[in-house]
């Protein structure tokens, strides 16, 4: 089977997560990064485009609670991320194939983690297909 | 009082079933202020459905609009090759004269509301007190169900009175206590309401 | 037997039902439904309880269809989806049977605005062809619409009504057809005086094989007066009456007389019909008419 690939929307100021205080970027080999000004400018339509187009998960990352620039944008994404998990419910597909992390910019290794878990996960289960919602 | 909600998806997939050319309709006035219809929750739901057909491998084609006011022949008049290139509309506008039911069941009836034109609100009509296409009730008000009747017909749909539709939940009725919003999404959480208070 | 009633033996037997309509007082003493039970008594196999006919409070079905057994007839108790949600018809319908009632007629009743109390709220929480599907889940799987079980069934024949002269014409035979298939075992039908109409009913009806279903009892009514066909046919919603009964009326010098001629002649011709199982007498008001143009028509000595 062909390896996986997912979508992960980040901010702006999470993004800094993925580069190491000596400048090397963290190896992101199947992952398509989208950067978004805040996390609370992610909606529905983009993350259902990104399954669409042939990404097996879609992650958004954003700041930690409280810690938005924009105060709110974190929140935001988290309640449309639960939407998309609702939608992809209705549709059958399996919600859990749509994730959101919090992590301060310094949180490397914590976001680096993150994401093997979810290329793991992805590479057991497979893309996407129908009924594997359980309904 | 206007207020909109999506069906689930599974009963709107249901409703299209076999259905090639869908075209997804939101309207910009009512339901685009109750985050139920307007031109972000028609995206969402044409996504949706194009994210659902293509992985079951099936072809559908689905495209957009909003219009200005559904309710309204002149605006909808500007859409009408879009509406007769497609082989069904789904349409997120709300409808004029609606009980406010929570169920609807307009797909099932010729986009006449039994609840709110049926002086019975009979969801297997018409009674017995129908005639020449008047209600029992009053021979100046129209029978619903006959309105049901001719819609039906014309949509060549009149297969559908034959089949009996079971008793209903008014759960999301008036009884249902009050509305929550539709896209939860757009609500302000408690946490948004406290981040704020703090700045 | 889904009943053990005394109409669901006659039905079964093929042998042609007659039915009469009581109608309860606005009292709350039974005397009248017990009077008339004794005047009719012998002459139909089962007597309807109309349930706050057009709108207007009068004795309850229930209990008049229980004054009646007392008198030793059988009742058939109407129940409207007016006035009740399906928590109360389900409920009723086991106090009905507990009280030895075993046939019910499923209707959706009049609109409250007929009737002199227009400002009520009404129910209609289902309907009857819904009525008919909860019932029968009630009868049959013996559990109520919500899936709890019951530790007695129910014991009923149930009833629908039709109306062969409502419109959409098209639509008439369809909406029986639903009746019958949501559990209808017998259907009473509107009064008839266009006998053609019901005549091209009866077609499609048996186009569909509907009559062997179900028992389709024909309705008809004893007119009193030329005043009393005028009003049916102006005012009576779902209601047909040709012009040549009218005049018939209005020419007679003894117009109770004809009307009960009329009578007599439209059961011979209804049963004529293939496919019609009974007929449905409703002398409202004018219920001492009944065991004579039962008498007419050779149809007494009922068992
Ligand atoms: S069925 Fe009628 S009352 Fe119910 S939502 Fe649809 S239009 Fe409104
Ligand atoms: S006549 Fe038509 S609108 Fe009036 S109560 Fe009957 S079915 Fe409903």
């Amino acid at each position: 089977m062909s390896e996986p690939t997912i979508a992960m929307f980040i901010c702006r100021n999470a993004r800094a997560a993925l580069t190491s205080a000596d400048g090397t970027e963290m190896p992101l080999a199947g992952v398509q990064v989208i950067e978004l000004p805040c996390s609370g400018r992610v909606d529905e339509v983009m993350v259902l485009r990104a399954l669409r187009q042939g990404a097996w998960a879609a992650i958004v990352v954003a700041c930690l609670d409280g810690n938005c620039r924009n105060l709110t944008g974190n929140y935001q994404a988290r309640k449309r991320v639960d939407e998309v998990r609702s939608l992809l419910l209705q549709l059958g597909l399996g919600p859990d194939r749509v994730k959101m992390f919090s992590v301060a910019s310094n949180q490397r290794a914590v976001l680096a983690e993150a994401v093997r878990k979810v290329m793991d996960e992805a590479r057991e289960r497979g893309p996407i297909r129908i009924l594997e919602g359980d309904r | 009082m206007i207020i909109a909600e999506r069906k689930d998806l599974k009963q709107i997939t249901e409703m299209l079933e076999g259905r090639k050319r869908v075209l997804v309709a939101g309207c910009r006035s009512c339901v685009s202020i109750c985050h139920a219809g307007g031109e972000k929750e028609v995206a969402i739901m044409a996504e949706a459905l194009r994210l659902k057909a293509e992985r079951e491998g099936r072809e559908m084609e689905v495209s957009e609009v909003a219009v200005e006011r559904q309710c309204e022949k002149e605006w909808v008049r500007g859409i009408e090759r879009q509406v007769a290139a497609g082989d069904i509309v789904l349409s997120m506008a709300c409808v004029e004269k609606c009980g406010g039911c929570g169920d609807c069941v307009l797909h099932l009836t010729g986009g006449v509301c039994p609840i709110a034109r049926c002086a019975k609100s009979l969801l297997n009509g018409p009674c017995g007190g129908s005639q020449d296409g008047r209600c029992e009730v009053d021979r100046e008000t129209p029978c619903g169900w006959e309105q049901i009747y001719q819609s039906l017909g014309r949509l060549g749909r009149l297969d559908l009175l034959e089949v009996n539709i079971p008793p209903r939940s008014w759960l999301p009725s008036r009884s249902g206590g009050p509305r929550r919003t539709v896209r939860p999404s757009v609500a302000k959480g408690a946490e948004e309401r406290a981040a704020e208070v703090r700045r | 037997m889904r009943s053990g009633s005394n109409l669901e033996r006659v039905l079964e037997s093929g042998r042609f039902a007659v039915t009469a309509e009581i109608g309860p007082p606005r009292s709350a003493s039974s005397e009248a439904v017990r009077r008339k039970a004794r005047l009719l008594k012998g002459s139909a196999d089962a007597f309807n309880l109309t349930d706050n006919q057009t709108a207007i409070v009068r004795l309850s079905s229930m209990a008049s269809s229980v004054a009646c057994l007392q008198e030793g007839v059988e009742p058939v108790m109407q129940m409207t989806c007016r006035d009740r949600n399906r928590i109360a018809m389900q409920a009723d319908l086991l106090g009905a049977c507990s009280l030895g009632i075993r046939n019910v007629l499923c209707i959706s009743g009049d609109h409250q605005t007929f009737g002199n109390q227009k400002e009520a709220k009404n129910v209609w929480d289902i309907d009857p062809i819904q009525q008919l599907m909860v019932f029968r889940q009630m009868r049959d799987l013996g559990q109520t619409w919500g899936g709890d079980g019951l530790e007695e069934r129910p014991q009923v024949l149930l009833g629908a009504a039709a109306n062969p002269f409502a419109d959409p014409f098209e639509l008439r035979v369809v909406r029986l057809a639903k009746k019958v298939n949501a559990g209808a075992d017998f259907i009473q039908t509107q009064a008839i005086f266009d006998l053609d109409r019901f005549e091209r009913f009866m077609g499609m009806v048996r186009e569909r094989g509907l009559d062997r279903r179900t028992h389709i009892i024909a309705g008809v009514i004893p007119l009193r007066s030329a005043n009393a066909a005028r009003y049916m046919k102006a005012k009576v919603a779902g209601m047909r009456v040709p012009d040549e009964i009218v005049d018939r009326m209005s020419r007679a010098t003894d117009p109770k007389k004809e009307g009960a001629r009329i009578c007599v002649e439209t059961i011979d011709r209804l049963r004529a019909m293939e496919g019609v199982h009974g007929v449905h007498i409703m002398a409202i008001g004018w219920e001492e008419i009944v065991p004579e143009i039962v008498r007419e028509c050779g149809l007494d000595h009922r068992p």
